[in-house]
């Protein structure tokens, strides 16, 4: 028996069977404000290809880490500009995010069935996190080591939970070279896992929208690659017109810069518990997050109507903004007995 | 499949920046890997030094009698070593000085053959001189100045870094952010 064709289907249309994606979605997915996930998706993707590149001409070693990274800076060919657009790529990441959790909390779609979609969202959040701080001691100039300094101080304070990130774990191989392995391997590999159950639990379950309007997904994801392309636009210029730079090859010892933005309200925590802060502050705020679906016992999931959850939620946030306001103004300060 | 890696060598040394102050001698291919002629070895009891102390290097496999230039080749900085010539049994046995300028980092030995071949290359760490001292002193040659780098000041600013693209790489940036920008806005209106 033949396989059977549709004339007026296009050749890849046939081929790849893409009018699969022509299942019906609510309109409103197509609104800004709905879009913000698949923004973050679309940066995740522009920085996994960006570290790819950048992977080829990294060297993870303590004594070449920073010469490599000047050699991308200066003589890799479009070194300089990828780099950037990996950076620009991870700001643009973590303000997407960060936009969307915010939004998906004000609309509560949190709630029963999606509580697993949030868990596996609040997941990627931690894992971006992650992903920041490790790509920040990759650097290798004062800020990348006073960064691994901190995973040290880190891994010593928790004890055996944190034993991977101290230098005794293992004398095979330095304490940078695994960082590198962290944030190349084990944390994208995470982040890709967890975003393709949140994909296939949104397939699934829908996304929470009142609107009765719909659309075919194919017209949606049309949008979402245009917003994309424009989204990297956007970042290629950005990576043109302020490039990231580099600081000074490292001294141990001291503890005389501040992390990259989105680490900033950890560094403000820092400064007034010492280094039990960073550890302490992630710990806070992703477990609220994670708690968020268990703590609202509404049963209904009216927009906004969180009651006292809101109060706790508004708190949070604006500890969050203080410390970060903090951080970023306020005294650099050693927190490591370095 | 050496016609194939030519042309791809051929195309980086064509968009690497022409500033790049790359000064190895030998032809753009060389600067890579090119295994296809790595048939000698370079060996030493050492894979690290301190800039300003000695390191033991044997070659063997090498062409007999003939001639070859030792360079320390980082990623961002070239030392030459001198030359070493290969016994009738393509052996040779030295002791390299390595030069009290050398900055620590990672590196590599490379011997380029009269031809402008890499013959042969071994990783290398140089550390700074003043770290490693005790123990590199006793393998300096007596009477040599020993080089003491200045104790480094962390800094919290940012390197100057001397930014350049070449005519190529602003067309590739150009091209695919314009690319990027067209079809997105195209997408937007096809989407409507």
């Amino acid at each position: 028996m033949g396989t059977r064709t549709d004339p007026k289907k296009g050749w890849l249309e046939e081929r790849a069977a893409l009018d699969a994606l022509d299942y019906p979605v609510p309109k409103a997915a197509s609104r800004w404000t709905y879009m913000l996930g698949g923004l973050t998706a679309s940066f995740i993707v522009m920085l996994v290809l960006t570290g790819l590149y950048l992977a080829q001409f990294y060297n993870p070693s303590p004594i070449g880490a920073h010469d490599s990274v000047l050699y991308i800076l200066t003589r890799a060919p479009l070194g300089d500009w990828v780099r950037s657009l990996h950076y620009w790529s991870a700001a643009g990441a973590v303000v997407m995010i960060t936009a969307h959790l915010v939004h998906v909390f004000w609309r509560r779609s949190y709630k029963r069935p999606r509580e697993l979609t949030w868990w596996a969202g609040v997941g990627m959040a931690g894992l971006l996190f992650l992903l920041i701080v490790t790509g920040s001691a990759l650097r290798y100039d004062q800020e990348g080591f006073e960064a691994l300094a901190h995973f040290v101080a880190g891994g010593e304070l928790t004890g055996t939970l944190g034993a991977f990130f101290t230098e005794g774990f293992t004398r095979s191989a330095p304490l940078l070279a695994r960082i590198f392995g962290l944030h190349t391997s084990l944390l994208p590999l995470l982040l890709v896992g967890l975003m393709g159950l949140h994909f296939w639990l949104i397939r699934h379950l829908g996304i929470h929208a009142d609107d009765e309007e719909r659309e075919v997904f194919r017209t949606h994801a049309i949008r979402l690659v245009g917003v994309s392309l424009l989204a990297f636009a956007l970042v290629g210029l950005l990576a043109v017109v302020a490039p990231e730079d580099l600081g000074y090859p490292p001294v141990a010892g001291v503890e005389i810069t501040k992390p990259f933005w989105p680490v900033l309200w950890v560094y403000g925590l820092e400064n007034l518990l010492g280094a039990w802060g960073m550890i302490l502050g992630p710990v806070l705020l992703f477990g609220f997050l994670v708690a968020v679906p268990l703590l609202d016992r509404r049963p209904d999931d009216t927009p906004g109507r969180h009651g006292w959850l809101g109060w706790l939620a508004l708190l949070v946030g604006a500890a969050v903004l203080v410390l970060w306001l903090y951080g970023a103004f306020g005294p650099a300060r050693q927190h490591l007995g370095m | 499949m050496i016609k194939a890696a030519s042309i791809r060598f051929a195309l980086l040394a064509a968009i690497l920046p022409a500033a790049g102050g790359a000064t190895f001698p030998a032809t753009a291919g060389a600067t890579l890997p090119s295994v296809v002629h790595e048939k000698a070895v370079l060996e030493s009891s050492r894979s690290s030094v301190p800039a300003g102390a000695v390191l033991p290097l044997d070659g063997r496999d090498f062409g007999a009698g003939e001639s070859y230039v030792l360079r320390l080749v980082g990623a961002l900085r070239e030392y030459d070593l001198g030359e070493v010539e290969a016994d009738a049994e393509g052996l040779f046995s030295i002791e390299l000085a390595i030069p009290g300028s050398v900055t620590p980092g990672a590196y590599q030995v490379v011997a380029v053959a009269p031809d402008g071949d890499v013959a042969a290359r071994l990783d290398l760490t140089v550390l700074e001189a003043e770290a490693v001292a005790p123990e590199g002193a006793d393998e300096r040659p007596a009477g040599e100045v020993v080089h003491e780098a200045a104790p480094r000041v962390a800094r919290a600013d940012e390197m100057p870094i001397e930014r350049s693209r070449s005519g190529l790489e602003w067309g590739v940036i150009g091209l695919l952010i314009g690319g990027a920008g067209g079809l997105g806005l195209g997408l937007l209106r096809a989407g409507r």
